[in-house]
């Protein structure tokens, strides 16, 4: 992404932002709040339009109209309020979108297989795929989220606030399952508040401070503290220093 | 999240849970309405002086089946979380135009049959069309619309009249071995419309759209796609419905009172059936039977021998009940803080 730009009214959401993501990598986005990293990222799935700058997948520009169109080549995306429909079951909830189809229909048998396959794969401890996501707790919930996201194979997974609501040991698993998807070649960006966790798996940070790109680390090279003084004073100059 | 004890309704003894949850709340809805119909029904069965005569039944069926094909239409727009108040207006435009082109031969029928169809096909699309690209809300946009085919079907039938192929509309009025071909209209309409409507990937849509319509489109349902079909199906039902109705009366008539008594009634109808008004929750089928429990009601009070001056107030008494037994729910919910959700 180059030179991304997004307003909200009077607001300045990004300026100029660039972004680098390759094949493989864990990234850590960081920033305060309201320092644009959701923006950004919903730009990437196409669930918001840019204002001006290029999309590039690739090498490829794109100009992803909405989250349908960037899903297509690969690209998905774990919200942070998990965007699943409370009243449907877990398994409609994982194949939301692109309901498996047998001719003009939903194939419903294949559909809650394959939906009990990936949630035993990815060790998903959900009773039933016919049980309303609503009456589950809100890690279990994450879970579906996150079945659904790694089970279509995808070359990218934008993570937004991923361990905000897990346990400790949900945490772990999580970051287990990137490590793996790693290993897949599958880049993945993860928005955290939590720099030890960004610290655990991921090869880089990137800041953003009131919608500005102020700097980026090696995870290998850097320190919690050093990142956070980024995020706390980072500047302007703190960018082109960091380049 | 470590350690799971049992997986995905893979392992065995889930079949009974399996069953219980796919009891759904729609499927509870479904069957409060047959059971409140049945209960109504046999009470006037009993009730009413003399046998129960295919006649008897064949009257009832046609009666509650105008009610169930608009409640149907009713029930598409609010499992994507919206009201539609134009299909009784819808019913009555079908009603005028099938009252002067579905006459003649049968030849001149059928392209009459397949007009009138078409129209409210084209109403429901056009309706479905302004609420996705106008994102306008669409209660006030059937509204309007609604007074705009109203307007239509008086320009068509400013007197009340017409005629209608004769045969056809005895034939869709008797009944054969006392089964009443309207209800074997229904039962195609749920066969070839309603069922594979609702196992489509659009129709699965709807429910996703009405359930959490944001999640919707963050997970790529082809939401607007999804509700232009929704409100075009619901056009067709309401048309169906106005043929029936030519059907029935012989003629056309292009009365407000129709209109608004239909729209209302099918908002009824479908809440009884089982269905929220805010959307993802329901079925077609449920709100059939809970038009029939509005139109028994009536039947109710002619045996019963009770002033039809007071059947509105009946009914209304019917929909508070039904409705508080929809809620009853709220009574099982554990989490108290689900209920503000």
């Amino acid at each position: 992404m180059r030179r991304i730009n997004k307003t909200f009214g009077a607001v300045q959401a990004l300026i100029d932002v660039d972004f680098k993501l390759q094949p493989g990598e864990i990234l850590g986005l960081v920033g305060d709040n309201s320092a644009g990293k959701s923006t950004l990222m919903k730009i990437l799935t196409g669930a918001y339009q840019r204002d001006s700058g290029d999309v590039l997948v690739a090498g490829k520009g794109t100009d992803f109209r909405s989250p349908h169109e960037s899903r297509e080549v690969g690209i998905e995306m774990i919200y942070q309020d998990f965007a699943l429909c409370g009243n449907m079951d877990v398994g409609q909830n994982i194949f939301l979108g692109r309901w498996p189809r047998r001719g003009l229909f939903v194939d419903r048998k294949k559909m809650y297989s394959d939906a009990g396959e990936v949630l035993q794969r990815l060790k998903v401890d959900v009773n039933s795929v016919y049980q309303k996501v609503e009456s589950l707790s809100g890690g279990r919930q994450q879970s579906v989220a996150i079945a659904r996201a790694i089970s279509f194979e995808p070359k990218v997974i934008i993570l937004d606030e991923p361990t905000a609501n897990l346990s400790v040991m949900a945490t772990e698993r999580l970051l287990e399952t990137m490590l793996e998807l790693k290993k897949h070649n599958v880049a993945q960006v993860i928005i955290s508040h939590r720099l030890q966790d960004i610290f655990a798996v991921g090869d880089r940070v990137m800041v953003l401070k009131r919608g500005r790109h102020v700097g980026e680390r090696d995870v290998s090279q850097s320190t919690q503290e050093e990142v956070l003084r980024l995020i706390v004073q980072g500047d302007a100059e703190e960018k082109t220093q960091a380049k | 999240m470590n350690a799971p004890t049992e997986t995905a309704g893979s392992g065995a003894g889930t079949g009974r849970r399996r069953f219980e949850m796919r009891l759904s709340v729609a499927q509870r809805g479904i069957l409060v309405a047959i059971a409140i119909f049945a209960v109504m029904f046999m009470a006037y069965a009993w009730k009413q002086p003399g046998p129960l005569t295919a006649n008897i039944v064949n009257t009832a069926s046609n009666k509650g089946a105008l009610l169930a094909l608009v409640a149907m239409a009713q029930t598409l727009p609010v499992l994507v979380g919206g009201l539609d108040l134009s299909v009784g207006a819808i019913f009555v435009l079908a009603n005028c135009l099938a009252s002067t082109v579905v006459v003649g031969n049968p030849v001149s029928t059928t392209f009459g049959i397949l007009a009138v169809l078409l129209v409210g096909l084209l109403c429901g699309t056009i309706n479905g069309a302004i609420i996705v690209y106008g994102r306008l809300q669409p209660l006030i946009v059937t509204l309007a619309m609604g007074a705009v085919y109203f307007g239509i079907s008086l320009a068509l039938r400013p007197q009340p009249g017409g005629s209608v192929n004769f045969e056809l509309a005895d034939f869709m009025t008797n009944s054969t071995l006392a089964v009443p071909h309207s209800a074997i209209l229904l039962l195609l309409v749920v066969l070839f419309i309603w069922i594979p409507y609702r196992r489509s990937v659009l129709g699965r849509a709807a429910y996703a759209i009405g359930s959490a319509e944001q999640a919707a489109y963050m997970s790529g349902v082809p939401i607007e796609r999804a509700k232009i079909l929704a409100f075009a199906l619901s056009g067709l039902l309401a048309a169906i419905g106005g043929l029936l109705l030519t059907a029935i009366t012989y003629s056309g008539a292009a009365k407000l009172s129709i209109a608004n008594d239909y729209t209302l009634n099918s908002i009824g109808a479908v809440v009884i059936g089982g269905t929220s008004l805010f959307g993802g929750v329901g079925s077609a089928i449920g709100s059939i039977f809970g038009a029939f429990v509005m139109r028994t009601v009536g039947d109710l009070l002619i045996v019963f021998d009770i002033n039809p001056v007071l059947q509105p107030l009946f009914v209304g008494i019917v929909l508070l009940v039904a409705v508080c037994m929809g809620s009853l729910r709220v009574l099982r919910i554990k989490n108290k803080l689900d209920l503000y959700r």
